[in-house]
């Protein structure tokens, strides 16, 4: 039953929540940001090669290679020492299929800087990206959660904790995360390794990228 | 003459939702948000129902373009209120993910844990120690009987004392009131809250009793006075 507006609903609402509104110039911002933010349907269109130049420009040199009639011998070399590349990159050691659908995070399209409960700085940041579970990181939270409780340009330091929550992707309620849970990230730019589920649950791992100094 | 561009879906959320973010900026400052952080709590949640808006209207409105959904919501009441019932589902979340982080707890988000965070705000909000016993026969009142009992109580009452009163209620009271306040039906509160229409109704019930000893024990129960 639809309710009409009665004098008591609207003396609890006053109140309540006082007759606080969104001035002009919040609401005219509000309004740009929406006009400029992206929707999944944003993120569809995007191929997911735009996700992995890397993984990109590696396919582009294999067609050259194909197309000059270099040879299969060539090609298999090249495709071995792709292979290797890919076992050897952090966020390659997971699945054929959860590769296809899991971008890397520092190659995340959709990026927000929001403000978050952070004693110490007042930015943070937003990754979110979709898979198989959408994960989602949730950004720097209180300052209290980190360990040590710093942060540089919107990533976390060495030892730092990030939290990370899963929901359902095609949920167009988000509905809360099932779970949260902390991941230690060992490196300055946390990378996703790899997505699993397990009982219905989603779950996701980070490390550091390899970039010639901490290669182990 | 060029023929008119279509409606981007940024474009048909922003229009639709936009008569609605100052009831959603309250029901954040009615849950015990700063304005600051109400403020906060919105942004979060528009960027989050636009992003996922197209999904929205394809599966529950039936809609899979933006000028179509954006007609039917400004133009179909009832796919306009069941929209504005989505809107707030998402505001609950984005206004949960930052009460969480205020209280610095680290707590599966699922609505069991939820409930249980109201109940212990509930616990720290009690108006007395009455207020964990009221109730238990609300569930059985009609929502005339209600309606009819909170227009009596709320004309009555004077503003300082019916403040107070508001503002200890617990959180799970204090969000069902807010809600039927902004005038969405029970069944839409239901939804909005994610729990059973019963439930509303006895802790509108609940929220109307305590709110009705407080008024007595303090002598507010007279307007203007």
């Amino acid at each position: 039953m639809a309710q009409t507006s009665t004098p008591w609903r609207k003396r609890v609402r006053n109140l309540m929540a006082g007759e606080d509104s969104l001035s002009r110039e919040e609401r005219s911002e509000m309004m740009n940001l929406l006009l400029s933010a992206p929707t999944v349907d944003d993120a569809e269109r995007t191929s997911p090669t735009e996700f992995s130049p890397k993984q990109s420009r590696l396919s582009l040199c294999l067609d050259r290679v194909h197309k000059t009639g270099l040879g299969y011998i060539l090609s298999a070399a090249l495709t071995a020492a792709a292979l290797l590349l890919l076992v050897r990159t952090p966020e390659r050691g997971t699945t054929p299929t959860e590769l296809t659908s899991l971008p890397q995070i520092h190659n995340a399209s959709r990026e927000l800087t929001l403000p978050v409960m952070n004693q110490t700085t007042n930015t943070g940041r937003l990754f979110s990206w979709r898979g198989k579970h959408a994960v989602r990181f949730v950004g720097n939270g209180p300052s209290e959660s980190w360990s040590p409780p710093t942060e540089r340009n919107g990533h976390p330091l060495n030892g730092s904790l990030i939290m990370v929550s899963l929901t359902d992707d095609n949920d167009p309620l988000f509905t809360p995360q099932k779970q949260t849970t902390r991941y230690q990230i060992p490196g300055e730019e946390p990378v996703l390794l790899t997505t699993w589920s397990e009982n219905g649950m989603g779950y996701a791992l980070f490390s550091r990228p390899c970039n010639g100094d901490n290669c182990e | 003459m060029a023929p008119k561009a279509p409606t981007t879906w940024q474009q048909c959320f922003a229009k639709a939702s936009e008569p609605h973010w100052d009831a959603l900026l309250r029901f954040a400052t009615a849950q015990g948000l700063s304005p600051e952080r109400g403020r906060d709590a919105l942004q979060n949640a528009l960027l989050r129902g636009l992003k996922y808006f197209s999904n929205y209207a394809a599966r529950h409105l039936g809609i899979t373009d933006a000028d179509s959904a954006l007609n039917e919501i400004q133009l179909n009441p009832e796919v306009e209120r069941r929209f504005r019932g989505w809107l707030f589902q998402v505001m609950r979340n984005s206004i949960y993910d930052l009460l969480s982080s205020v209280a610095k707890q680290e707590i599966s988000l699922d609505d069991a844990t939820w409930n249980t965070y109201c109940d212990q705000t509930a616990d720290n909000e009690g108006l007395g120690p009455a207020a964990g016993t009221l109730g238990e026969a609300a569930s059985n009142r009609t929502e005339a009987a209600l309606e009819a009992e909170a227009e009596e109580l709320f004309a009555r009452a004077s503003d300082d004392k019916l403040y107070k009163a508001l503002q200890g209620l617990p959180q799970r009271q204090r969000q069902i009131l807010f809600l039927i306040a902004e005038d969405h039906s029970y069944a839409e509160v239901a939804s909005i809250l994610g729990i059973p229409i019963g439930t509303v109704m006895s802790g509108l019930s609940r929220a109307l009793q305590k709110v009705r000893i407080y008024l007595k024990e303090n002598g507010g129960a007279t307007r203007g006075e």
